[in-house]
């Protein structure tokens, strides 16, 4: 068996110099077994400076050896990592690596089987999805839902509302833009100050697809314009998601990824009285016309 | 064992593709039954992990969700034994998964095992936040000392000190060392084998993250002589490890 090299074992004094640094060294010599192996030791070892750790590992991008090297003693070491004790990451952990890479929530072992187990049923059974059929399903957990709000001791304004939101929401859900398959995800019914509905907006989580239906349009004059805003439930900062164009009682927006991400940290959505075209700075006017939480319905539906 | 029920699931997973003529039925779906996160783990042939990494180098969104389910308790236990700050190891861990999807194309499944990739960018991560928050704290420190100073009130300096790790744990660990019943004990017992200071020194850097000048402070001994004690230790755990 031949002899291993000792990391950083006779290694030119200019390489040990504190003075000279590390960094210092040609490409050349970065070819040394000697040095190599010294590099990679106590790259893993975590003894670089960061500097030099950083160096270390764009070097080794293009030095075989030296990725070699650094592979084999995080081989070595590993099982000292596979001993340490887990720790369960915080819930906003994921919540914000999701917010940076826009990837969809962590289902569960059981969801994953009952999503899988929910599709199973349906090739085998080739049923044909409608969206008449799957709004009456949502209707039917709407109902629910708010007929277990009424037998809870709440004033009579709330189950006025109430009724006013199955109406609306039966409305929206029966969406002729909707597709047959395109599971809806967020709903939000925005409000005017009396309680009357103005509009609602619905999102759908395969298209990405915004809809909003106008039940009662606000009276405008020409040089005004009504602007949609998402309300951020992380930081609580309302960001546009454009100009509700007049005249229209339906209105189908394809949102990008970036619209998309505010969707899905949504808190409410707010439509806001502004000057024709829009707000000019970015941020809504303080005249709120209507305003309304939004819900996804994978959360609300548990409540059901 | 763990390769059975591997192989069990695979299977499993494919009868019910032919069967129920399912697309693209997914064995990594029923593994996460019959495997915990510790087994996964333990298990030398990451093939699970390989794949999923693989899958995530097509940005397959889900697969990358899966390895987060799977690894980010013990990465994140990694991300807290050197940062010693719950707050800090899940922000290392963000960190660290987002580079993980960002870099995931880099992964080469021939060169090392997944996990072995993913706890290195964590362990790096670590590093360097430890060494941030050490910074931040000393000037804290002397800005605190700073006022102090003013204020004639040299007490309660104990308070900006550094979360140092704790060494009662690093001795337990050596002490440990030979002794688990891990199957794979050829580091412990190599590790062992070397001297105490040797072994102390090496597991200190890389399970804490103490730089050579604090290993340095620790044992009282000059800076060089600790880098000539890693430098051997590492010869000989290479050695022993070679055999």
């Amino acid at each position: 068996m031949s002899k291993p090299i000792v990391p950083g074992s006779n290694l030119p004094k200019s390489h040990l110099s504190k003075n000279k640094g590390e960094n210092r060294i040609s490409a050349k010599r970065y070819l040394n077994e000697k040095i190599i192996e010294h590099l990679a030791s106590q790259l893993v070892l975590g003894t670089l400076t960061q500097k030099v750790h950083q160096r270390t590992l764009s070097l080794s991008k293009g030095n075989e050896a030296l990725a070699q090297a650094i592979n084999d003693w995080q081989a070595r070491f590993i099982n000292l990592d596979l001993q340490t004790d887990e720790l369960p990451a915080s819930e906003l952990s994921w919540q914000r690596i999701r917010a940076a890479i826009d990837v969809p929530p962590v289902d569960s072992i059981d969801e994953v089987h009952s999503k899988r187990a929910a599709k199973i049923s349906l090739d085998n059974n080739n049923v044909k999805q409608n969206s008449n059929g799957r709004a009456l399903s949502i209707k039917d957990r709407l109902l629910s839902f708010l007929s277990g709000c009424f037998a809870t001791p709440i004033n009579t304004s709330v189950s006025v509302f109430s009724v006013a939101l199955i109406a609306v929401l039966s409305f929206a859900l029966i969406n002729p833009l909707a597709k047959q398959s395109d599971p809806l995800s967020y709903v939000a019914v925005l409000t005017q100050q009396g309680g009357e509905a103005h509009l609602v907006a619905s999102t759908y989580g395969e298209s990405k697809k915004l809809v909003v239906n106008i039940i009662n349009p606000p009276t405008l004059a020409s040089e005004q314009s009504l602007e949609l805003w998402v309300v951020s439930k992380t930081d609580a900062q309302a960001r546009s998601l454009g100009v509700i164009p007049v005249g229209e009682n339906l209105i189908e927006q394809q949102l990008s990824i970036a619209q998309w991400r505010l969707i899905k940290d949504s808190q409410s959505l707010i439509v806001t009285l502004e000057e024709e075209g829009g707000s000019a700075i970015g941020e809504p006017s303080e005249i709120i016309v209507s305003q309304g939480l939004c819900i996804r319905l994978k959360e609300w539906q548990k409540n059901v | 064992m763990l390769n059975k029920k591997l192989n069990e699931a695979d299977s499993q997973a494919n009868e019910q593709a032919n069967s129920q003529t399912l697309e693209q039925i997914n064995s990594r779906e029923l593994m996460s039954n019959y495997l915990n996160h510790e087994q996964l783990l333990k298990m030398k042939n990451s093939q699970h992990l390989n794949h999923l990494l693989a899958l995530c180098k097509n940005r397959d969104k889900s697969a990358f969700s899966q390895l987060y389910q799977l690894t980010s308790a013990k990465l994140n236990g990694i991300a807290y034994r050197i940062t010693r700050n719950v707050d800090s190891a899940n922000e290392v861990l963000q960190e660290a998964f987002i580079q993980i999807w960002q870099n995931c194309g880099e992964y080469q499944q021939e060169k090392s095992e997944a996990f072995t990739w993913l706890a290195a960018i964590v362990r790096y991560r670590s590093y360097d936040r430890l060494r941030y928050d050490k910074r931040r704290h000393q000037n804290d420190m002397v800005q605190y000392n700073d006022s102090d100073n003013e204020t004639g009130n040299e007490e309660n300096t104990s308070e900006f000190k550094i979360n140092a790790p704790n060494l009662n744990e690093l001795n337990n660990h050596c002490v440990e060392i030979g002794l688990g019943d891990f199957p794979e004990q050829a580091l412990n017992d190599c590790l062992s084998k070397l001297e105490q200071k040797q072994s102390q020194s090496i597991l200190m850097a890389y399970l804490y993250g103490y730089s050579r000048d604090e290993i340095s402070d620790y044992f009282d001994c000059p800076v060089n002589t600790i880098k000539s004690w890693i430098r051997r230790g590492l010869g000989r755990l290479q050695l022993c490890l070679s055999q």
